[in-house]
């Protein structure tokens, strides 16, 4: 009773507070994309003493050799360094011990480098630069001033950043110097945030964190003692840099490359990557499960004795495997893969959980028990007694049922109106025992062959037989097939993320007969058109039809006629000018009447109205006074002549 | 009084010399070294990027009613809150202000995302679906569900100026939720559809009911450009835009071929162009109208008269105003409806048409109203006034007419010449009579 109280409990525990485990390593492509990094730092960043550091020494990380040409240039940045600042000598002097042949000379490098240690205001940052570039230069500092001062630095600022270099800059003191230095690992590690349960950073992202996982496995090193670090913890803080390695800028990819070296290779915490060294699908053709157990740059952490714990069926969570040795890969130079196989038996199609675990001599390793991978066992399935019926909506059965060989396509074209049901009906089976299987996807697609339009219906399957049956009833549907008639192709699409051969299968065709839905109006301003639109030209109105020019002409040689007739008349009649009375007002009468005509004739031809009048009113005054006075002058005569 | 009144406008946005501002929200700050080329690319481009998290208490869109960026990248998809001042509301008021946003989900899929989105003309689906296609999935990169799927290129919209050059774009790589265009809202463009074979659902539960995307009608990028040229673009996977998809060379299932490069690269930078309104901007430069043979506008027009209108237009290229070219612009002259409308000859970006005015008098209006794919919309309008023929301007000389010019004149003569006999005539004496019989 009580012992199973304790299992329930620990089982309990278990469930909320699994294991973590790092999944994923230094792979190549990663490397690869650091490495680009490096290269286009040192390319692009000549002038940065910082960047050409980073740089080089990441590809010395990568274990990638520069030319002698760029290490040539590399050197001569360095030198270029100014001695009187503890920064530029940090990088100068890392840069020249990252080079096979690069001797500097800074005269004033121990004057400058004994400055720091005497400077109330160094940060824990500025001493860490100095002890490096001491160490690295060869230059004699007094070790206790440093002390000193990195205590009152410390003093001042413990945040993450500032313990982080405070930690880096004790690896270089001495042994029992260093001692002092090492419960600060403690205090460091409760600045952690943890994220998601997975992952544990510093505060100040990826640099401050890298940099805190070096120091804190460096000085360990140094004074072979065990760090205050929980296994779980070296795992999460693993998992972290791993999760950052897509980094890009030159300094942090450095720091998470010296922090991954470190914790591939030192005396206490080795993190073990456990990942899938064979693809995820896993068939009868392909029965072996393979996995990788590395250290965080994917090389090998000595042989270990690798247990499946158990294999869990995801959809039924069945237990189908427990405790199973996996064997080493044959052939396997690098000395990191195991594998097993999972189809010894017939395994029911679904994902996989298996959780591993190794053991090892090797008292460092970390992260090697809970360790999950997931892997699916996949499945061919094939279509089977495929119907497929076009019948009156009315009947309750169908009719006239066509079958469908797998494979191929129906030779006759069906037809088929409103009054009308399309029905399909299959069932989709496992190719090797020929049982039913439920599909994620079981589609029926109408594709229209002219505009591509497509209507996909969802078939289901009979819960008694397990045969996917589909129907539309025209009627019904009309609408959603937009009115839209013409021929259609009938594909059959069945898919699964467990069924290793989706089909997409040309049924069959079919001629649609549907009313034509009724166009929806748009209105016009909700009218987007992006097209060019028809021009239009404008419909000019048509001139009045006119009579023939022979009609107009001649009847403008009868209209003249009169005036001929008058002359002709006036000869048979005799004209004289017996009473004419020469005198200027005569001459003038009949001169203005004509200039009145002439005026009018000239209005035709091209005055306007206002022009013609003024004009009028001139020739109109003149002519009336001259009548005026031919006229008197002609009664008087009249008037003298009868008495 | 002036008759003739001159409107131009034209609704191009006004394109600021200075560098665009971005504002960059994100939910997880490690965005910054997974997405790191897109980021690169957008500040070589020349925009300054502020990357912040979508819950950081001191985000503003708008202060002192002035917007502090141009444009609006969300790649927060779980995002259920903005910090700050931003929610829906005020990103809607952003667009409707000419801001343009690029949206990019997840399946992890927050309140916040779809509300935007809705307002935007689309719909995405609910969180913890995916986009599945179990017939084009990536063998690599695919986790087993064949949520990571391969979109062929061939389905992208016909618009070089959003999309790039289609030809070239390769496989689109492709994780995240599926998404849906509102049939109602015409501004709407399906920029990637998904292939026939696709639908959207949670790949760990069956399925019960009728997946809410299906077939082409999942898109994979959605995008539309508001009434005011604002543009928004929303995709449903933001893993398009990160650096492994954009590395990665595509291994489609059933496909032997491995040497084809992802175009998600291609694909997300002609996306970013255009919604960061790089390309596809237009705008009027000058309008000018005169009778065909002068230069200079005139007070009104006459009816039937010979016009020649030219408006040049410019297209933003790099940064700089260039001209135009085109050739399926085109004039309407307007009372109310059209009554001509004409393609325009393009040279150099001046866009010239030569027309006869119709015989109809009244108000009028050029009209060029410009709207295609990838550009925003120009729209020109000139007013001006056509009137009648004077009266003398009516034809004169009508050979039908003759008859009644011949018998007018013919009597002027004879009046004149009459009144010159009648006048003067003297009775003959009656001796005189008879002398000449």
């Amino acid at each position: 009773m009580r012992v199973a109280t304790v299992f329930a409990l620990l089982g309990m525990a278990a469930l909320c507070w699994s294991t973590p485990y790092l999944n994923t390593y230094l792979k190549p492509e990663d490397k690869q994309s650091l490495k680009s990094v490096f290269t286009k730092a040192f390319a692009e960043q000549q002038q940065d003493i910082s960047a050409i550091h980073h740089a080089v020494g990441g590809l010395k990380f990568l274990g990638e050799s520069l030319s002698a040409q760029d290490s040539q240039k590399a050197c001569e940045i360095a030198k270029k360094a100014k001695d009187t600042d503890a920064k530029e000598l940090y990088h100068a002097a890392a840069i020249a011990s990252d080079l096979p042949s690069c001797a500097l000379s800074f005269p004033k490098a121990q004057e400058t480098l004994t400055a720091v240690a005497k400077d109330d205001k160094a940060t824990s940052q500025l001493i860490y630069y100095a002890l490096a570039a001491a160490e690295q230069l060869k230059v004699k500092v007094d070790q206790t001033a440093f002390n000193t001062a990195l205590q009152n630095a410390l003093k001042k600022d413990d945040s993450a950043l500032s313990l982080t270099y405070g930690l880096n800059a004790a690896v270089f003191f001495d042994a029992p110097t260093a001692t002092k230095y090492f419960d600060r690992i403690e205090d460091l590690v409760g600045q952690a945030d943890e994220i998601d349960g997975k992952y544990l950073q510093f505060e100040g992202g990826l640099s401050v964190t890298a940099g805190g996982v070096y120091a804190i496995y460096a000085l360990s090193d140094k004074l072979n003692k065990s760090p205050a670090v929980k296994s779980d913890e070296a795992v999460k803080f693993a998992s972290y840099l791993l999760n950052r390695k897509s980094v890009q800028i030159e300094r942090a990819a450095f720091l998470l490359l010296r922090a991954l070296k470190k914790l591939a290779n030192n005396k206490y915490q080795v993190p073990v990557a456990f990942t899938l060294g064979s693809p995820v699908a896993v068939n009868a053709g392909a029965p072996k499960v393979i996995v990788k157990l590395s250290n965080v740059f994917g090389e090998t952490v000595g042989t270990l004795a690798v247990n499946v714990d158990s294999a869990t069926h995801i959809p039924s969570s069945g237990v189908v495997l427990s405790r199973k040795q996996l064997a080493k890969v044959a052939g396997d130079n690098t000395n990191t893969l195991y594998e097993f196989n999972l189809m010894e038996q017939p395994r029911e199609r679904g994902f996989y959980k298996l959780s591993l675990s190794a053991g090892s001599q090797d008292k460092r390793l970390v992260g090697t028990n809970g360790a999950e991978v997931s892997v699916k066992v996949m499945t061919e399935v094939s279509v089977e007694d495929v119907e497929i019926a076009v019948f009156d909506r009315e009947h309750a059965q169908a009719t006239n049922t066509q079958k469908v060989a797998p494979g191929t396509k129906l030779k006759a074209s069906l037809e088929a109106d409103t009054h009308q049901k399309v029905i399909v009906k299959f069932a989709v089976k496992e190719k090797q025992t020929k049982k039913a299987v439920a599909v994620h996807q079981a589609f029926i697609a109408f594709v229209h062959e002219k505009t591509g339009k497509e209507l996909i219906f969802v078939a289901e399957p009979d819960p008694a037989t397990s045969v996917y049956k589909f129907d539309v009833d025209l009627q019904k549907s009309a609408k959603d097939f937009d009115g839209l008639s013409g021929k259609y192709n009938i594909r059959l699409i069945i898919g699964d993320s467990v069924v290793s051969n989706a089909i997409d299968w040309h049924l069959a065709d079919v001629s649609l007969k549907l009313p034509a839905a009724e166009t929806k109006k748009v209105k016009k301003s909700e009218l987007i058109n992006y097209e060019k639109l028809p021009e239009i030209k404008h419909l000019f109105r048509e001139p009045e039809k006119r009579p023939p020019q022979v009609v107009s002409d001649a009847f403008t040689a009868i209209c003249l006629a009169p005036i001929l007739l008058l002359f002709v008349l006036w000869l048979r009649v005799g004209i004289n000018f017996g009473n004419l009375t020469p005198s200027l007002w005569t001459l003038g009468f009949h001169i203005g009447l004509a200039a009145v005509f002439g005026l009018y004739f000239v209005f035709w031809v091209k005055l306007n109205m206002f022009v013609t009048l003024k004009y009028l009113a001139g020739i109109g005054g003149v002519t009336f006074l001259c009548g005026n006075r031919m006229l008197r002058a002609m009664a008087d005569r009249r008037k003298q002549k009868t008495e | 009084m002036k008759l003739l009144v001159c409107l131009l406008l034209a609704l191009t946005a006004v394109i600021s010399t200075k560098a665009d501002r971005v504002l960059l929200l994100v939910d997880n700050l490690n965005v910054r070294e997974t997405h790191s080329i897109y980021l690169k690319y957008l500040q070589d481009r020349g925009h300054t990027v502020s990357l912040k998290s979508a819950d950081d208490p001191s985000l503003a869109l708008i202060k002192h009613g002035e917007f502090v960026y141009e444009h609006l990248i969300l790649f927060s998809p779980s995002v259920e809150e903005f910090g700050g001042s931003i929610n829906v509301q005020e990103i809607t008021k952003f667009i409707d202000g000419g801001g343009n946003v690029l949206v990019a989900a997840s399946s992890d899929i927050g309140d916040a995302i779809r509300d935007l989105v809705t307002e935007n003309g689309f719909e995405f689906d609910e969180e913890h679906t995916a986009v599945i296609d179990h017939l084009n999935y990536d063998t690599v990169l695919d986790d087993g569900k064949h949520t990571t799927i391969v979109g062929d290129s061939k389905f992208l919209l016909d618009a070089p100026m959003i999309v790039g050059n289609k030809a070239s774009v390769g496989p689109v790589l492709f994780r995240g939720v599926g998404l849906v265009s509102d049939k109602d809202n015409h501004l709407t463009l399906d920029i990637l559809n998904a292939a026939t074979t696709a639908y959207s659902f949670n790949p760990d539960s069956p399925i019960q009911e009728y997946p809410n995307a299906v077939g082409k009608g999942t898109l994979l990028v959605g995008a539309l450009q508001a009434r005011n040229n604002a543009r928004v673009v929303i995709t449903g996977s933001l893993d398009m835009f990160s650096d492994v998809f954009i590395n990665a060379q595509v291994n489609k299932v059933g496909s032997s071929d491995k040497s084809t490069k992802s175009g998600n690269l291609a694909l997300v930078t002609a996306l970013s162009q255009w919604v960061l309104k790089e390309k596809g901007v237009l705008r009027v430069k000058s309008v000018n109208h005169h009778r065909k043979g002068e230069t200079k506008s005139p007070h009104d027009y006459t009816i039937m008269e010979q016009v020649e209108y030219t408006i040049a237009i410019e297209e933003l290229k790099d940064g700089k105003w260039g001209p135009y070219d085109a050739n399926d612009v085109q004039l309407e002259f307007v009372r109310i409806d059209p009554f001509v409308r004409t393609s325009l000859k393009a040279t150099n970006g001046n866009f010239k048409a030569l027309f006869k005015l119709p015989d109809v008098y009244g108000v009028f209006k050029f009209l060029v109203d410009y709207r295609r794919v990838g550009y925003t919309h120009l729209y020109s309008v000139t007013q001006m006034s056509v009137r009648p023929l004077e009266h003398t301007q009516y034809e004169r000389f009508i050979r039908s007419a003759f008859p009644y010019y011949a018998s007018s004149f013919s009597m002027m003569f004879g009046v004149v010449i009459f009144s010159l006999i009648f006048i003067h005539f003297k009775e003959p004496t009656a001796a005189a009579a008879k002398k000449s019989e």
